[in-house]
């Protein structure tokens, strides 16, 4: 993943790309947090609420494979079905930890 | 809405300093300010609804980005709210949204000004641009409220649902019974259903954003406090009774699930309690009703023998005027018992067979110039519905009640005063027509004011008792006002009671309209008309064959009697040529009046019958009334009654 040349694309400089990437990590990590909690206790609408956030900033920032992994989840909840979504979970967590580890934050 | 943005001139230009931003990602809100700071303005910023308004108590912005889904009140209500701040109206009001970039959202009518898709943000920036620019140089305003961006669409899918989902449980919200209201942990309300806002009063624009406890009166703040500082996790508060909007008020807190907000339901306690009594008075009346229903049937048919042999001895009593004279006062005395016992079955609303489409302002009408005639010192007051829909009702039995409420209002009134009378057409909604346990949907309104001496509400409540009487012994049946009851209930109606000490009183009917035509009206007969034809007289009472024989006999009629179904099918069949007319009971036992003339009709489609019945059933009654049958007389009926009824059924056209 080339950040610098999402940054550009995006019309942003680097240091302020890498400001709303930080800020990006923390609260897709606090959204996953609260996605997983909703999971865990069968609450199809929070779980839809959580990523439905993480969906947008994704989207906002140019990252696709997190805004389609997002999107898919998103419409399972939203048909109140919280299984089978490991698969895309997984995706979203491996793709944050990747970007954290682009942008030195982990 | 907005005018003094819309009647702005054009190309006036107009610098945009101050810019306010609500988002709940911080992603996206930082890249806002960004964005917006690059361009030379100054940006504050908001995770939610509530902090705008908070913020907008002490700063006025130029331009302020709102969010469409966001916590605590969201954009679309956020922008009404804004709109109905008066020192806001010029502000110019932009939803950044998701959604506008899938399908269409009516954010003009929400007060907002123009609509920013959210996409990648490199388009969206540009879209920002472009917006400043028309807001500097006015040239946005003309170009009409539009959204910039949508060029970089997404498919759809998710964002129909959730608007879908959205809108769906915004109509249960709207639907349900209680009031429900949204605040957060500090108690500032987010979300407030239409029932809240009728409960505790005002309206969703001013509820939002205030304190919960201002909602309810000062002395309940720390029942409410309390409450409030109870509900937990899985715990909902008991239901406390507060005051709010003049109204007394269930409340309970229930947490919201993976949420630190807090539900609050209200529901109306005078509403449920009202609707209980209402209940509980109803099935009084009911249970009242079946019994009376009964005695009147027994007691009628006393009344028919004595009624009968009576005519017949006027018949007889030739020149003899003490025998005609003590003969009429028996008359008299059996028609005040008569009267009696139709007001109890019209209590037990059994009364009702005749029903026509009506124009009530006609009763009304007749029946005050009726009353006006003997109450001189009575006022009538007509406001009278032009236009007024028709009602499918018994003329008399209507008119009967309007006399009983007019005698009432007079009895209320021993020094003279006004009856006001107004007649109405109303539509009832869902909740109205709840409340009064009857089908929503278009009503005739009948309102009788008085300006009397009003009650206490111990005797508002036992009003339509039968036998429930305020008078002094002999100077009142109790009867009136129950019979009136049981005419409205009967025709599918209603009847409220509204009074004071010292404060008049109100009674309100309403009546279900039709769509039928009124026809127009008959003169009854009012003389003894003879006949010679043969008539089949059905009746298991033999005291009453005897004595309805005789009156028949007496007319010129030649009389074939049965007393029970079998037995007059049976004469019928044998003397079919013969029979011109059927009176026919309808309360027998074994056979039915009904299924008698079912059986008459078989053997010949073109039968005449008249039903005669003291003991009213009314489903049964209709039932028959639409077979075919052609007339109807309730026992006891003079010979007078009798000869004219068998004329107009005996004289009509086949």
């Amino acid at each position: 993943m080339d950040l610098r040349r999402l940054a550009e694309r995006l019309g942003l400089g680097e240091a302020e790309f890498k400001e709303v990437v930080r800020l990006f990590i923390e609260s897709s990590i606090a959204d996953m947090e609260s996605f997983t909690s909703a999971v865990r206790t069968g609450d199809p609408a929070g779980a839809s609420a959580a990523i439905h956030s993480i969906k947008g900033a994704a989207l906002c920032l140019g990252l696709n494979d997190i805004s389609r992994a997002a999107r898919e989840i998103e419409l399972r909840s939203r048909q109140g079905r919280l299984d089978g979504l490991a698969e895309a979970t997984a995706a979203i967590k491996r793709e944050i930890e990747k970007i954290a580890g682009y942008a030195g934050e982990r | 809405m907005h005018n003094a943005i819309k009647d702005r001139k054009l190309h006036e230009t107009r610098p945009v300093n101050k810019v306010l931003v609500a988002d709940n990602n911080p992603v996206m809100l930082t890249l806002l300010h960004n964005i917006l700071a690059k361009n030379g303005c100054e940006v504050v910023t908001a995770e939610d609804g509530l902090t705008v308004l908070e913020i907008l108590a002490s700063y006025k912005p130029d331009v302020i980005f709102i969010d469409l889904i966001m916590p605590n009140i969201d954009g679309e209500r956020l922008c009404r709210i804004i709109r109905s701040m008066p020192h806001m109206n010029d502000v110019v009001l932009v939803i950044i949204s998701a959604v506008a970039a899938e399908t269409k959202i009516p954010f003009t009518e929400w007060g907002a000004n123009a609509c920013i898709a959210k996409g990648p943000f490199d388009k969206m920036s540009r879209s920002i641009k472009d917006l400043l620019e028309r807001i500097e140089t006015d040239t946005f305003f003309p170009a009409g409220w539009r959204v910039l961006g949508p060029d970089y669409a997404r498919p759809r899918e998710i964002t129909e649902e959730l608007l879908f989902l959205k809108s769906h449980l915004e109509t249960l919200l709207s639907s349900i019974s209680e009031g429900i209201i949204e605040i957060t942990p500090e108690g500032r309300v987010v979300y407030v259903n239409p029932e809240a806002v009728e409960i505790t009063g005002g309206s969703e624009e001013k509820i939002l954003a205030t304190d919960i406890t201002a909602l309810f009166k000062e002395e309940e703040y720390p029942k409410v406090r309390k409450a409030l500082m109870s509900a937990r996790a899985n715990y909902r508060t008991a239901e406390e009774s507060v005051l709010a909007n003049g109204k007394e008020v269930s409340f309970t807190v229930v947490p919201v699930k993976n949420d630190r907000n807090k539900l609050v339901i209200l529901s109306d306690l005078g509403l449920r309690k009202h609707l209980e009594a209402e209940l509980r008075q109803a099935q009084k009346l009911e249970a009242i009703g079946t019994l009376a229903g009964g005695i009147a049937h027994d007691f009628n048919n006393l009344l028919m023998e004595i009624q009968g042999r009576t005519s017949l001895m006027l018949l007889k009593a030739g020149e003899n005027d003490f025998l005609k004279q003590n003969l009429k006062v028996i008359e008299d005395i059996v028609m005040s018992g008569a009267n009696l016992t139709r007001q109890l079955l019209e209590f037990a609303q059994n009364g009702k067979y005749v029903v026509e489409p009506t124009n009530l302002n006609d009763l009304v009408q007749r029946s005050v110039k009726m009353f006006g005639r003997t109450k001189k010192e009575i006022v009538l007051d007509l406001d009278l519905e032009e236009n007024l829909w028709a009602v499918e009702v018994d003329r008399g039995q209507i008119e009967q009640a309007l006399l009983n409420l007019y005698i009432n209002a007079w009895q209320a009134m021993p020094g003279g005063g006004t009856i006001y009378l107004k007649t109405e057409n109303v539509r009832m909604n869902d909740k109205e027509a709840d409340i009064r346990r009857m089908k929503p949907g278009r009503y005739v309104k009948l309102t009788v004011r008085d300006t009397g001496t009003g009650m206490d509400e111990q005797t508002r409540q036992r009003i339509f008792e039968p036998f429930f009487t305020t008078k002094e012994k002999g100077l009142g049946t109790g009867m009136g006002l129950a019979s009136v009851y049981g005419i409205v209930k009967g025709h599918n109606g209603s009847i409220e009671v509204k009074s004071e000490r010292g404060e008049g009183t109100t009674f309100t009917i309403y009546l279900p309209a039709t769509g039928k035509k009124v026809p127009h009206e008959r003169k009854a007969e009012e003389k003894i008309l003879p006949g010679k034809e043969t008539i089949l007289l059905v009746d298991d009472e033999e005291v009453v064959t005897n004595v309805v024989r005789e009156m028949l006999e007496s007319l010129g009629y030649t009389v074939i009697a049965a007393l029970n179904g079998k037995d007059a099918l049976e004469l019928y069949r044998q003397n079919k040529d013969r029979i011109d007319l059927v009176i026919l009971d309808m309360i027998m036992p074994q056979m039915s009046g009904y299924e008698v003339f079912e059986a008459l009709k078989a053997l010949n489609p073109k039968v005449r019958v008249i039903l005669a019945t003291g003991y009213s059933m009314k489903e049964q009654a209709a039932k028959i009334m639409e077979s075919g049958c052609r007339a109807f007389m309730q026992k006891p009926f003079s010979i007078q009654d009798l000869s004219n009824k068998i004329r107009t059924v005996l004289d009509a056209a086949e």
